[in-house]
């Protein structure tokens, strides 16, 4: 297993991201302060984004600091039910390129394209089954995995209550056909300090099934980064795994 | 936390007086999260939200502005978004499809409505017909002989005080030029009232609250108080449905010789003074909420005589919680 997941923070935004404040070297040096061993430096991109190579060069040239590691990401959203993601089509991932992809739910991935929250709830509204919406993120969300040669699941469900759904609502099916997945695909998945998610049944279930779990402030702002309150309580639920 | 999660909604523009007003109104919604943006690091109404939901955007007429806002209101899952800067709302509202689109609606009257309030001469022919208006004409194309002085000269578009004048004859107006950007108006010689107003989804007009002026301080209003008298009421509520008004105007009107209230112009967004009006019992930022967010208004809001003076509030913070400034290495 990698660190004690407290001790990780997967997610951290920097000014490469238009609604973020602080320096990539701000948040190195905040990580540093909040005794973390990992960090992730994360930037939201879309399939425009011309920025990745500059980016990844201003990180690469940030000191190092002795017992912590350095690694990057971009954020982008899954745009259909196919798990198509908004990136692009240039993005090298891995050695040359960027670690990670971040993969979000910031829509609901319909079948022919984003879904705002409201759009879901009007669908509901007029005849698609919850249950059925859920099997389309969920689907949509294990596809995505696939596209990418190594991802990491962005806030998991946090849309679910914009769209008036809880994650009781996904079966257990649900959460084995993801985690399957991201054991296959190598997909680290975080536990979301901002969007507290996903819960401590979700955590659970996936750290039995051997899913890779990290911290994530989504911090756009040095101060927060490796704060955690809300994700002990699901560190906690994730340590339960190592009893059983 | 299932049912019914919090509302998101971000107001831009927290350094200035309106968007101190909005977050102070909404604060105290227990089913409110604030999210506050300004383009200045020091604009107190972010420190009056979590820290977390404090973001800096770029200044209102960037090129990428109204882009980046659109991705900011996305990754927050913002649910309402209140602008409350002059120069922003019009190319907000001109894009408001695109934030309905990712789940964004906007508490600002229609794109339409916010055009004709800010072309003036627009304004005072669509309003010519239904209440007294001062005589309003392009300083290109009126002939000086015909006025009586003194004239109000004005730009044609803008906001607040800026750019007014008083001319006192018609020698003086020749001098002026010919620019088809500048208005020339009556001047208005009577008492001046802002009221504030704000219409339902259908254009009713639920509430109309005069306010006098008692002292402006650089353009803001630091004394006033509301005033109940019909008429200011009615001849705002003829101006919102001249417009087509959905959402919050202030409505700016002024005695005509005969004692009439008449049209000096509309600023279709959330004043500074806006806490008088929700201290006389109307609170527009919350009910522009529940219009925002679909839910059904009152009919009417009653509102009563108060009286107000301002003074300046401190928020006081550990330097390390000022945001950053904006570096320059950062590829935007």
């Amino acid at each position: 297993m990698t660190a004690d997941l407290l001790r990780t923070d997967h997610h951290v935004h920097s000014t490469w991201s238009d609604d973020a404040v602080s320096t990539t070297w701000a948040n190195l040096a905040a990580a540093r302060d909040a005794g973390l061993a990992s960090v992730r430096m994360v930037d939201h991109v879309r399939t425009s984004t011309t920025y990745v190579p500059e980016f990844l060069a201003e990180v690469a040239a940030l000191p190092r600091i002795d017992g912590l590691e350095v690694l990057t990401g971009v954020e982008a959203k899954i745009l259909d039910a196919s798990g198509r993601l908004d990136v692009p089509g240039d993005l090298v991932v891995g050695a040359g390129g960027v670690d990670r992809v971040l993969i979000a739910d910031h829509q609901f991935p319909g079948p022919d394209g984003p879904w705002s929250p409201r759009r879901t709830l009007e669908e509901i509204d007029g005849g698609l089954h919850p249950q059925d919406a859920l099997d389309i993120l969920v689907t949509a969300t294990a596809r995505a995995m696939g596209q990418v040669p190594r991802a990491q699941l962005a806030h998991l469900f946090s849309l679910l209550p914009k769209i008036g759904l809880h994650e009781s609502a996904l079966s257990d099916d649900h959460l084995t056909e993801i985690a399957t997945a991201a054991v296959r695909t190598g997909t680290t998945v975080e536990v979301n300090e901002k969007w507290r998610c996903p819960g401590p049944r979700v955590v659970l279930a996936f750290a039995v099934a051997g899913v890779t779990l990290v911290g994530s402030t989504d911090s756009h702002e040095a101060s927060s980064v490796g704060r955690y309150s809300w994700v002990a309580g699901s560190a906690a639920a994730e340590r339960l795994a190592g009893v059983r | 936390m299932s049912d019914n999660p919090p509302v998101r909604v971000l107001v831009t523009g927290a350094g200035g007086p309106a968007g101190v007003a909005v977050l102070r109104s909404l604060a105290r919604r227990p089913d409110v999260t604030l999210l506050a943006a300004d383009m200045d690091r020091y604009a107190s109404g972010l420190y009056l939200v979590g820290e977390g939901a404090r973001f800096l955007v770029e200044p209102g007429l960037a090129d990428t502005f109204v882009d980046s806002l659109v991705d900011l209101c996305e990754r927050e899952r913002v649910d309402v978004l209140f602008s409350t800067v002059d120069v922003e709302l019009p190319r907000i509202a001109a894009e408001r499809k695109r934030l309905d689109a990712i789940g964004t609606a906007l508490a600002a009257p229609s794109l339409e409505t916010l055009e004709v309030c800010l072309d003036k001469f627009a304004l005072a022919r669509r309003c010519a017909d239904v209440l007294p208006t001062p005589r309003t004409e392009l300083l290109g194309s009126t002939d000086p002989a015909s006025w009586d002085y003194p004239v109000i000269v004005k730009p044609r578009r803008g906001a607040g005080s800026r750019g007014v004048h008083q001319v006192d004859d018609a020698e003086a107006l020749r001098a002026l030029g010919a620019d088809e950007d500048i208005l020339v108006q009556a001047l208005l010689p009577g008492a001046e009232y802002s009221v504030d107003t704000l219409a339902d989804a259908d254009g009713h007009v639920v509430a109309a609250v005069p306010r006098s002026r008692l002292r402006v301080d650089s353009g803001v209003s630091v004394a006033g108080c509301t005033v109940a008298d019909r008429e200011l009421e009615q001849t705002a509520r003829r101006v919102a449905e001249a417009i087509g008004l959905v959402g919050v105007a202030n409505v700016q009107l002024r005695r005509d010789a005969e004692g009439r209230a008449a049209l000096l112009e509309v600023n279709p967004r959330f004043p500074g003074a806006m806490p008088l009006t929700v201290a006389a019992g109307v609170d527009m930022p919350s009910l522009a909420l529940d219009l925002a967010l679909g839910r059904p208004l009152p009919d009417s809001v009653p509102f009563t005589e108060v009286a107000v003076v301002r003074y300046l509030e401190d928020v006081f913070l550990d330097p390390a919680d000022v945001l950053p400034a904006p570096s320059d290495e950062a590829g935007r």
